[in-house]
């Protein structure tokens, strides 16, 4: 049975494996490609097996080792629903009991408490922020500050992760679990969120609501560009920055050209992800490793401050190469 | 429905027949490994039966020996249906094969593996990089597919020397990323992210570029090459040189390349400048004046029909381009975007019936020119990254599930005449079309070039020509397709042209096309190196 989460996106009205001409320019920003060159394991290898007639359980190896960084979408030329291909398998799968991703989120896939009573978000910036940012409250501040300050932010209580993480393991979300999510961020003015995988879904749920990452809320501050150096990386959360691509290239294109810092793009202007927040990584599990995709990131360039908008990113940095890390919303503060 | 290969172990279809007049002809069937006379009547080039797009499927004996040989050496060959299902097409989407099984190449010696393996047990063997054949030469209709992509790492970069060595499936692209992470780029390479460098040293490569630089073939100085029956040799212009020669343009008849070193350059961004013809012949005729003047460093024309012609030139340093606007652009009768959209307004205000062709010209403009001129590939009049740009617009607006592309290579002095020709022929087979001319600097009188895309009449400079229809308003049948292909491959048998991509013409073609005596000379060669006659079967023999 397919979700019917995913069946409610406007991502199915896209053209689906159907459309796929093989002609693989998917795989060129995929890490899964970039770490294994293996084409079976990307959309394209998933797609053409798929036209071939193979089903989710034939695919278990190629639908679980996607990361979700969301690059393959933006890149595909017959603008092919590649993500929402890859979380249909899963869901497949997950409904056979034969899937490794699912294994990963069953915990993760909690819902929360019922908070004690409802915040009020009417016309007020709601921060979805993932338990990383939550804990760090010093960059919470800024975060806070950064987006217009506690008068008009609100921290939502239910930030939605166990939604997420369900989503992206293919697990079912109950309907009224969802309902509660959403009426929560009814009347808000805008929606921000710290890990970009909830942002085609919230666009579909909740039509007419901007939703934004951090890095695209905070971005025109000049106080943060001015403080912006050649020498600092900066790193773009991908699975926000790909669900809206288009709008958010000139972004970061003048952000470079403004300050000069280079930025985890390539050349298609691309997000390079770490993989940081996705299940397999969080698992060690699957092909892509995290250290690796540092070292193609750093591969060739001088960086001494490495600024992010995800802290899960920021943390794999750290860790990876003892590098100075900051968080978008606290440089020059 | 997908069958098991195990179920598909007939004989090879029996000899099929084709009509001609009303007359039942009989085809008689090929043994491997033999080029009958043409097929080609010299008095009727229609219906000529074409061999490569629909080439009888390997019956399969000997699979399973071959596949338990392979296991032995630790070669996993993949059977299921998920697997071979990626490989049943290439990009022209219109020729269908499907391979017993595939491999994905991870090293030199697991491809020698496979070729002493496929060379012992006769079983046919179809490499395949990016598979952006148009004409089913990187099908496997039958037997094993060699996927190349799984080699696709860069081995070394020299920045004193300005070489870089890669392995062969490596996609361009990819190649790219890698070196522009140390200021550096290739020399040219096709312009669609996704061929790869040993596919491409195997059939040419042409960039907007290859009028100063040449083909891609013509900027690898050394490889390493696993021949066909399974021995790994390097080879360079001094090492093996015969060998070196006969890969390279060689449609993967004499090996599979597996290392390549390539030239490199210091990464520059371009200057983009476009001129507008409304006659196709006076841009073509300036195409010429700007190649021989050699003050370009890339040109190229691309149309919209006939109707709209882009003659695109850009230079790599400000010198050069002003030398350029000095010397070169007072010569040349093209008009500014401006010129060009008065005329064309006065041109079909006086022809009303016309109206349907200047609504198409007007909307394909809308839709192409901020591809070209996306803001993040473009500063201070520079173009950055020309190849994304372009690959990009490549796959977004000319591609398709079908992609019917077929080319023509040709001297100079042929050149104009043999794209007026396919230009008719387009106007008769399609509404609306583009046609995308560039020239070839060769790099003096090479024994690659026997046989290959650079035409054996060209001199300094070959010129090739793509014909791409697009498909609104309407869906077109496999058949007209495929007649509309046959009537260009036409143009070039009566001209005695070459075509810079040819695969599936060829085999039907290759005697008219290039005489008995080289064909007969090249056949030997494959013979001697390929006995069981394995290696891409059906592409050119
Ligand atoms: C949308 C589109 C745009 C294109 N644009 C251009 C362009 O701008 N310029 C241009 O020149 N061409 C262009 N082409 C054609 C295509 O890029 C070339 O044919 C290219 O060389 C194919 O490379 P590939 O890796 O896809 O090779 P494949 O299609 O995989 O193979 C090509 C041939 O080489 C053989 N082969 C593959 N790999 C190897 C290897 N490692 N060693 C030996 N033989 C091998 C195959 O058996 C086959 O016969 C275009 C095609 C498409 C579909
Ligand atoms: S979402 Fe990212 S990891 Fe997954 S297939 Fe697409 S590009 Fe690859
Ligand atoms: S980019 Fe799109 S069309 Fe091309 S191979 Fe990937 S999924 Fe298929």
């Amino acid at each position: 049975m397919l979700q019917p989460l995913l069946l409610k996106s406007p991502l199915s009205s896209r053209p689906g494996f159907e459309t796929c001409n093989g002609c693989d320019v998917c795989a060129l920003a995929c890490p899964v490609w970039q770490q294994t060159r293996d084409i079976r394991l990307t959309p394209k290898g998933r797609a053409k097996a798929l036209q071939g007639g193979a089903k989710a359980e034939d695919l278990v190896e190629s639908v679980s080792a996607c990361v979700m960084c969301g690059s393959c979408e933006p890149a595909c030329p017959e603008n092919i629903d590649t993500v929402g291909m890859t979380l249909r398998l899963r869901a497949e799968l997950a409904a056979t009991g034969k899937s490794p991703v699912a294994a990963m989120a069953r915990d993760l896939a909690e819902p929360p408490p019922l908070p004690e009573k409802r915040s009020f978000v009417h016309m007020k910036t709601v921060l979805l922020a993932e338990e990383k940012l939550l804990a760090d409250i010093p960059t919470l501040s800024s975060v806070i500050l950064r987006l217009g300050g506690p008068a008009h932010v609100v921290v939502a209580e239910d930030s939605g992760r166990d939604i997420a993480f369900a989503l992206e393991a293919g697990l079912p979300v109950p309907p009224e679990r969802l309902a509660r999510f959403l009426d929560g961020l009814r009347g808000a003015l805008r929606v921000v969120t710290s890990d970009g995988f909830l942002h085609r879904f919230l666009r579909a749920w909740l039509p007419g609501l901007p939703v934004r990452s951090i890095g695209a809320a905070v971005l025109h501050l000049s106080e943060i560009r001015r403080a912006l150096r050649p020498t600092d990386l900066y790193v773009v959360e991908s699975r926000a920055y790909h669900a809206d691509f288009a709008r958010l290239v000139p972004l970061y294109d003048a952000l470079r050209h403004e300050t000069g810092c280079s930025i985890n793009l390539d050349l298609q202007r691309f997000a390079l992800p770490t993989a940081a927040p996705s299940l397999p990584a969080r698992h060690n599990a699957g092909p892509v490793r995290v250290h690796e995709q540092i070292r193609w990131i750093l591969e060739g360039r001088r960086v001494k401050r490495v600024v992010v908008e995800s802290l899960e990113d920021g943390e794999a940095f750290r860790r990876d190469r003892g590098l100075a890390v900051v968080h978008v919303a606290a440089v020059g503060v | 429905m997908l069958l098991d290969p195990r179920t598909l172990r007939q004989a090879a279809p029996a000899a099929t027949a084709h009509r001609d007049g009303g007359r039942e002809l009989p085809v008689e069937p090929q043994a491997r490994g033999t080029i009958p006379p043409d097929p080609v009547g010299p008095d009727s080039l229609v219906g000529i039966p074409r061999v490569q797009t629909n080439p009888s499927r390997w019956n399969g004996a000997s699979w399973d020996a071959f596949v338990s040989d392979l296991a032995r050496a630790g070669v996993d060959v993949r059977e299921e249906k998920g697997t071979r299902a990626a490989f049943v097409t290439d990009a022209g989407g219109l020729a269908f094969g499907m391979p017993h099984g595939v491999v994905t190449a991870r090293s030199a010696e697991q491809v020698a593996a496979v070729l002493s393996a496929a060379q012992a047990r006769r079983v046919p063997v179809t490499t395949r990089g990016g598979g952006l054949t148009t004409e089913g030469e990187s099908v496997a209709f039958g037997g094993l597919q060699l996927d190349m992509t799984g080699m696709s790492r860069m081995v070394w970069v020299d920045r004193e020397k300005m070489l870089a060595r890669v392995q062969g499936g490596m996609f361009w692209h990819d190649m790219a990323e890698v070196l522009r992470r140390q200021g550096l780029d290739y020399i040219s390479a096709p312009l669609n992210f996704t061929s790869s460098v040993g596919g491409t040293l195997a059939v040419g490569g042409i960039d907007v570029n290859a009028c100063r630089h040449g083909c891609s073939a013509d900027q690898c100085v050394a490889m390493e090459v696993v021949t066909p029956t399974g021995q790994i040799v390097e080879c360079s212009e001094d090492r093996n040189p015969e060998l070196f020669e006969r890969v390279l343009l060689g449609y993967g008849q004499f090996g599979v390349v597996t290392e390549a070193t390539m030239r490199v350059r210091p990464y520059t961004p371009c200057r983009m400048h476009y001129l507008f013809y409304d006659d196709l012949r006076t841009a073509m005729e300036d195409l010429i004046v700007v190649v021989r003047s050699d003050a370009t460093d890339y040109s190229g024309i691309l149309t919209m029909k006939d109707r709209a012609n882009n003659l695109l030139f850009a230079f790599d340093s400000e010198e050069r381009e002003k030398d350029f606007f000095a010397n070169v652009r007072p010569k040349l009768r093209g008009l500014t975007e401006m010129q060009f959209a008065v005329r064309a307004a006065g041109f079909y205000a006086l022809r009303p019936w016309r109206i349907e062709e200047a609504l198409w010209l007007y909307r394909r403009k809308k839709l192409l020119l901020p591809e070209f001129e996306r803001p993040e590939h473009l500063r201070d009049g520079k173009m950055f990254d020309r190849t994304v740009v372009f690959s990009r617009a490549v796959w977004r607006h000319w591609g398709n599930r079908t992609m019917v592309i077929p080319d023509l290579a040709t001297s100079e002095e042929k050149f104009i005449e043999a794209i007026l020709r396919g230009n008719r022929v387009m106007r008769k087979y399609f509404a609306h079309y583009t046609l995308y001319c560039v020239a070839i600097r060769l790099s003096g009188n090479r024994p690659r070039y026997e046989m290959s895309c650079i035409p054996p009449d060209a001199r300094d400079w070959a010129y090739g020509c793509e014909f791409e229809p697009m498909f609104e308003p309407g869906e077109y049948s496999r058949d007209h397709l495929q007649s509309f292909k046959n009537a260009i491959y036409d143009v070039g048998v009566e001209m005695r042209t070459s075509y810079y991509r040819f695969g599936g013409s060829m085999k039907g073609y290759i005697r008219r096309v290039f005489g008995d005596a080289v064909v007969d000379r090249q056949l030997e060669f494959k013979r001697q190196a390929d006995p069981a006659m394995i290696l891409n079967p059906d592409v050119v023999f």
